[in-house]
């Protein structure tokens, strides 16, 4: 289960509204590398896992990836208030305007809407852990994709705080990928598949 | 710092006619409240997100460091930090999860969220 926090994990205070980065941004919501399926992909990921250190990473990564869905969803409402229809054409947030108007939706920048083909749960440990490190990386690019596109410093304050966590979250789920082969077979980590043991 | 106020209008725009339905609903706690009482709240706020968010990494390191003494020194240090300075801001300014609802009414649901910013604030 979870408990709510009435706060964020990192603040989110933009003074400028800027609908075209917000376009930009919304990728990090519902996009292929986002916050929605990094927090999908681990929270499903956890129940086969084999080590008690997988299980613990994957629920408390799991758990942060749903701070950062928020984180995102902030920068996205605080990007998008108070506009004039001509500022929301002017930016061409019109397309996602006219389904959404300024409400939050998670779709990738492309307006693709958030797809749990983006994620996998394969159950298999080495298989799965490779999939999360590879995630925090690409989610890692796509922050420094944002961090060339965008020049407002409130936002990229924020956008930084991000792609760290993406760096120490790939780290975590390294170690835990060393812990997991530790447990394996040493001359052959793939003779069996520690969380599908078949008889 | 000179950061303007969130509720400002920027000078290069145009109030809007929609903006009243933009904004964090009204709610007591902050009306009734002096400038500076918003000031010291997002600063409270701002060193428990801090201590928090230092309470998570060190989380994370004792998932794979479960052996870490020092590390979890740190995270006991942590937790009574976040606890002791958690009451002094819910006794102030509301709850900050259900369990710190306090007196006579449901003080849960009063803005500003977080995203309205009723977030801490680095420099305020």
């Amino acid at each position: 289960m979870w408990v709510y926090e009435k706060k964020l994990q990192y603040p989110v205070n933009i003074k400028t509204p800027n609908p075209k980065l917000a376009g930009v941004i919304i990728s990090q919501l519902g996009g292929p590398d986002g916050e929605i399926g990094a927090a999908m992909r681990y929270l499903n990921q956890r129940y086969t896992m084999p080590s008690q250190v997988a299980i613990g990473t994957l629920t408390d990564i799991g758990s942060e990836e749903l701070s950062h869905m928020e984180m995102v969803a902030a920068i996205i409402y605080q990007l998008t208030r108070n506009l004039t229809p001509d500022e929301i054409k002017a930016a061409g947030y019109d397309k996602y305007f006219v389904d959404h108007t300024t409400g939050v939706y998670p779709v990738a920048a492309s307006g693709v809407p958030f797809n749990a083909m983006a994620i996998t749960t394969k159950g298999d440990t080495v298989a799965d852990l490779h999939e999360d490190m590879a995630a925090e990386q690409k989610a890692r690019v796509t922050y420094d994709n944002i961090l060339r596109l965008s020049d407002d410093p409130d936002v990229n304050d924020v956008i930084r705080f991000l792609r760290q966590r993406e760096i120490v979250h790939y780290q975590r789920f390294g170690e835990v990928l060393r812990h997991t082969q530790e447990m394996l077979d040493q001359k052959n980590y793939y003779y069996f598949n520690p969380e599908f043991r078949a008889r | 710092m000179n950061r303007p106020q969130m509720n400002q209008t920027p000078n290069n725009r145009q109030p809007m006619n929609q903006a009243p339905m933009n904004q964090a609903p009204t709610n007591r706690s902050q009306t009734n409240r002096p400038h500076n009482g918003h000031d010291e709240r997002s600063r409270l706020l701002y060193d428990i997100q801090s201590l928090n968010f230092a309470k998570v990494e060190c989380a994370l390191y004792l998932d794979t460091h479960p052996d870490c003494k020092s590390a979890l020194d740190y995270f006991y240090d942590l937790c009574d930090n976040i606890n002791e300075m958690t009451e002094k801001y819910e006794a102030e300014y509301g709850p900050l999860t259900h369990g710190g609802v306090q007196g006579d009414s449901w003080t849960w649901i009063e803005g500003p969220w977080p995203w309205q910013g009723g977030c801490g604030e680095k420099e305020v």
